[in-house]
């Protein structure tokens, strides 16, 4: 059994440029939750979330190259490659067509089952938004519209909505920031 | 450039969370590699998020991470850069001879695996030799890349057509062109491009200023100490006109020094 092995942020982007496969073990493990989270808080299906995080994963180790830390961290980074293949497939006809979805039942988290999916992860935070401002940040964060796409839907200016959407993240951060 | 009310604009969690527009982003990144300030709050937003994003979380699949390591394993091109130790292990194996050959081989053996240890070390060291070499290299290679950054964001907001370019010409002649102010008439963002300012005494800064109505706006304090070449302004909803005047370091709230260049929009 291998000794467990702590990388910092550094080591760990030079090996995974590398493809040393400990290093992707290690990132696997470290970060699978986290991700299949998010994963499943867009597309609140367990089978296709997991099919998503398969291809996350592989999509990391083959863009590795392009990550350049100085716009930001690896974890950012590899949020965001999670979210936009979970926004394609929630948009993709497949999905769409595909009716029955497998339900999360009794979703365990550090030993107490939680019944409701908004209780995960980013969603927790969001979910303590005022209304107008949590219906902004999940049009455009969990279900991937642009902001001239939500002024479109809502029939709202655009400069109101970039208004109103950089007020609803500074009150995100600051939730954030107290919980 | 207000540094402060730009961290608190909700445009940094915007670019973190990716859900901000290209336009947006650039600006982000142009103003983090000008401003120390703004890539230290984009990166404290990012450590928070981390941090409390892994606080309740659903627990992927068990049988997933094999499948994972499987295809990332079968990828082609595996090159491993490791340097690999050669272990130059010679069995002993048993003798149907004398005990003195025996001894003789035993003998060579441990030779043979003294050499060997002594080779491990020695590969050791130059394998941690060339990975500070190969750090040091990412580490010039990320500098480079920050650098090129920093002229490809400038590069694609003088691209942007919203963006007018005024050319600020020395008074009284009008002849020389001082400095180059681009005003983003959609956004109402300025940029100064200082292309021919005049050596000046220590203690004095240029400064910009908008002219609106006859009046002159304060646009900022011109610095050109970070080598930019596009420096960030104040934003200006109007101007007739740009001025750029020479006041005593931190600036006036009004124009002091006499007007050295001026623009008409």
């Amino acid at each position: 059994m291998l000794k467990e092995i702590k990388y910092n942020e550094q080591e760990l982007i030079i090996l995974l440029k590398q493809r040393d496969n400990n290093a992707y073990s290690y990132l696997y493990d470290h970060y699978c939750n986290a991700l299949f989270t998010l994963i499943i808080s867009i597309v609140p299906d367990k089978n296709v979330a997991s099919d998503i995080l398969q291809e996350v994963f592989i999509k990391i180790y083959r863009k590795i190259d392009y990550y350049d830390s100085n716009k930001g961290r690896l974890y950012t980074w590899m949020l965001q490659i999670a979210r936009n293949e979970a926004i394609d497939t929630l948009r993709s006809s497949q999905y769409k067509s595909q009716q029955n979805q497998q339900p999360l039942d009794n979703v365990y988290i550090n030993g107490s089952v939680v019944q409701n999916i908004d209780e995960i992860g980013i969603k927790q935070f969001v979910n303590m938004l005022k209304t107008e401002y949590r219906e902004l940040i999940d049009l455009s964060y969990f279900k991937g519209f642009t902001q001239e796409e939500i002024a479109q839907m809502l029939n709202i200016p655009l400069g109101t909505i970039k208004t109103r959407l950089r007020a609803a993240l500074n009150q995100l951060k600051q939730i954030i920031s107290d919980n | 450039m207000d540094i402060e009310s730009y961290i608190k604009s909700g445009l940094i969690e915007g670019y973190v969370l990716g859900i901000i527009s290209a336009e947006e982003r650039n600006n982000v990144e142009l103003m983090a590699a000008q401003h120390s300030e703004i890539k230290a709050a984009i990166r404290s937003f990012e450590e928070i998020l981390e941090k409390k994003s892994q606080s309740s979380v659903i627990a992927a699949p068990f049988d997933l991470k094999n499948k994972i390591m499987d295809t990332i394993n079968s990828q082609s091109d595996l090159k491993k850069k490791n340097l690999k130790q050669s272990n130059a292990a010679i069995p002993i194996t048993a003798m149907s001879r004398g005990v003195k050959w025996l001894r003789g081989t035993i003998a060579a053996c441990i030779i043979v695996l003294m050499g060997s240890i002594i080779l491990n070390f020695y590969y050791y060291s130059r394998f941690k030799k060339y990975n500070a070499q190969y750090a040091e290299m990412l580490n010039k290679q990320n500098a480079l890349v920050q650098k090129n950054n920093r002229l490809e964001a400038s590069v694609k907001m003088l691209r942007d057509p919203a963006m007018k370019p005024i050319p600020m010409h020395m008074m009284p002649d009008k002849n020389d062109i001082m400095a180059t102010v681009y005003w983003n008439g959609q956004n109402k963002m300025v940029y100064l491009m200082a292309s021919n300012l005049p050596n000046k005494p220590s203690n004095m800064q240029y400064q910009l200023w908008a002219i609106v109505d006859g009046k002159p706006i304060n646009a900022g304090m011109i610095d050109t100490r970070k080598n930019d070449m596009l420096i960030a302004m104040k934003e200006i909803n109007n101007a007739d006109a740009f001025a750029i005047t020479l006041e005593p370091m931190g600036g006036s709230a009004t124009p002091q020094g006499n007007m050295l260049a001026m623009g008409k929009v």
